[in-house]
């Protein structure tokens, strides 16, 4: 496949708008890693993006920034008073929520002594105001402080929930590859499928691979046997001769691990009508339109 | 706290994300939260939806920011996507789309074009870009990018090829590239 080509196609606009389905984002992803000129395109294809989505800017409402930020901000309320007006009053009784709990019950023991002494004097009315005084404090402390546990929770909410996200996603990857093996199955016990045993040609005598080819579908399936691991920007490319012409059949796919081991057994090839034989020779990374007849790996009559 | 906006390096920012600094989620704020809200109101059309979406898009960019690669791309892009699909899902679930799924085709995100949130720009001059760009161009990208048409659902409801989703695409971008150099 000719770079420019695949610049040009329109493919990289649609990975950046985010309209491809997921096994078409990953092949393009794939090859922004391998081609620089692939790459460097999509970097201006977002950041085309990013100036359009700039022109739609609305300046949020002010009260949102601080209920955003102070979500973030939890840890840090509590060692820094200055980030919230509630905290800095109670930043004693925050600190340490567990003596302010036993602060609590002090107040209410004196107060049934008071009741018998029976002296309803401002000694009295000075205690009540000190109990309400600490209640209202301890309320409030309360308040922050099931606040923030309300606050951590929601986090870990969205935190769940973005995981389960990925979950879904890799449900839906696992099946759509299942389908996938299942359609390859299916063609394989097919009685219209030919199955066409390439040998190994010259110095390349002890490699094998396999064609299955349906004669109704005219879909190529492709079992790369013993083919060695290409060179570093190369790749095997399949032909089909076709009234003693060869037609390109595609790409076989190299796995983008360090050992270069093919990530598939049996790869979809291009659909191949009224083929003779099939060959494999090794070409640049990306294909040629006509094969490099020196670098024939592999070839089977039907 | 201080309220003046402040800004620093995109580096310098990506380094204190890196580092867990809550202060610099303020920073962000106050340099992308205009970006990011316009983009999220242009999709889930309501204000009210539109804060949630922003605070959750803000919960994600901070929990997932390990995951943020510099070599795969700028810090914006990585953050817009963030927030566009946050509400791409936000408008694609259960709960959006009972209410909205009956509503008359006049109603649908596509012909929504001219609501008063499709274009709300803030700087001077932009509307008359935007106005450059043919309606046919602006539809097929806002559909994919504002409305989160797959390609073949783009190819549906326009009546095209999938081959023709990415071509005209590409003449989009390319006439949007223009008007902004």
């Amino acid at each position: 496949m000719d770079i420019q080509e695949y610049i040009s196609s329109g493919i990289l606009e649609l990975y950046a708008a985010g309209a491809l389905p997921e096994g078409e984002a990953a092949e393009v992803a794939e090859m922004v890693q391998r081609h620089p000129e692939v790459k460097a395109e999509l970097a201006e294809i977002y950041n085309t993006l990013d100036q359009y989505a700039s022109w739609h800017a609305v300046t949020p409402p002010a009260h949102l920034r601080e209920k955003i930020l102070s979500s973030f901000a939890d840890k840090s309320t509590f060692q820094n008073p200055e980030s919230s007006e509630i905290a800095a009053a109670l930043s004693p009784l925050t600190e340490n929520p567990a003596p302010a709990e036993e602060a609590v019950i002090r107040p209410f023991r004196p107060a049934p002594d008071l009741d018998q002494a029976a002296t309803p004097s401002f000694f009295n009315a000075k205690w009540l105001a000190a109990a309400a005084v600490i209640l209202l404090v301890l309320s409030n402390a309360l308040s922050v402080y099931f606040y923030q546990n309300w606050k951590a929770t929601e986090r870990s909410l969205v935190v769940a929930m973005s995981s389960q996200d990925q979950y879904a996603q890799t449900v839906n990857q696992l099946k759509d590859q299942v389908a996938a093996q299942d359609e390859r199955v299916a063609l394989l016990q097919d009685e219209n499928t030919k199955r066409v045993a390439l040998a190994g040609v010259g110095a390349h005598h002890e490699a094998k691979a396999t064609v299955f080819w349906h004669q109704e579908t005219k879909k190529v399936l492709m079992d790369a046997g013993t083919l060695p691991p290409p060179p570093a920007g190369q790749q095997y490319q399949l032909w089909a001769l076709v009234d003693s012409k060869p037609v390109n059949a595609g790409l076989i796919p190299i796995g983008t691990d360090s050992a270069g081991s093919n990530s598939e057994a049996l790869q979809a090839m291009e659909r191949v009508t009224g083929a003779q034989a099939f060959a494999v020779t090794l070409e640049p990374v990306g294909g040629s339109a006509a094969p490099t007849l020196d670098q024939m790996f592999v070839m089977g009559k039907i | 706290m201080s309220t003046s906006p402040r800004k620093i390096s995109e580096p310098e920012l990506v380094q204190r994300l890196v580092n867990q600094d809550e202060s610099a989620m303020g920073i962000l704020y106050d340099m992308y939260s205009a970006a990011l809200y316009g983009v999220i109101l242009r999709i889930v059309k309501t204000e009210e939806i539109a804060e949630d979406v922003l605070q959750e898009s803000f919960v994600k960019i901070w929990f997932s920011f390990p995951q943020y690669d510099t070599q795969k791309g700028k810090l914006f892009t990585w953050i817009i996507n963030i927030a566009r699909n946050t509400a791409i899902d936000k408008i694609r679930s259960k709960q959006y789309r009972v209410g909205t799924r009956t509503k008359p085709i006049e109603d649908s995100p596509v012909s929504n074009l001219q609501s008063p949130y499709a274009i709300r720009p803030e700087q001077m001059g932009v509307k008359e870009m935007v106005n450059k760009l043919n309606p046919e161009q602006r539809k097929i990208i806002d559909m994919m990018y504002f409305d989160g048409y797959t390609q073949s659902e783009v190819a549906e409801e326009l009546d095209i090829p999938l081959g023709t989703v990415k071509t005209r695409t590409r003449a989009a971008m390319k006439v949007l590239t223009k008007l902004l150099s």
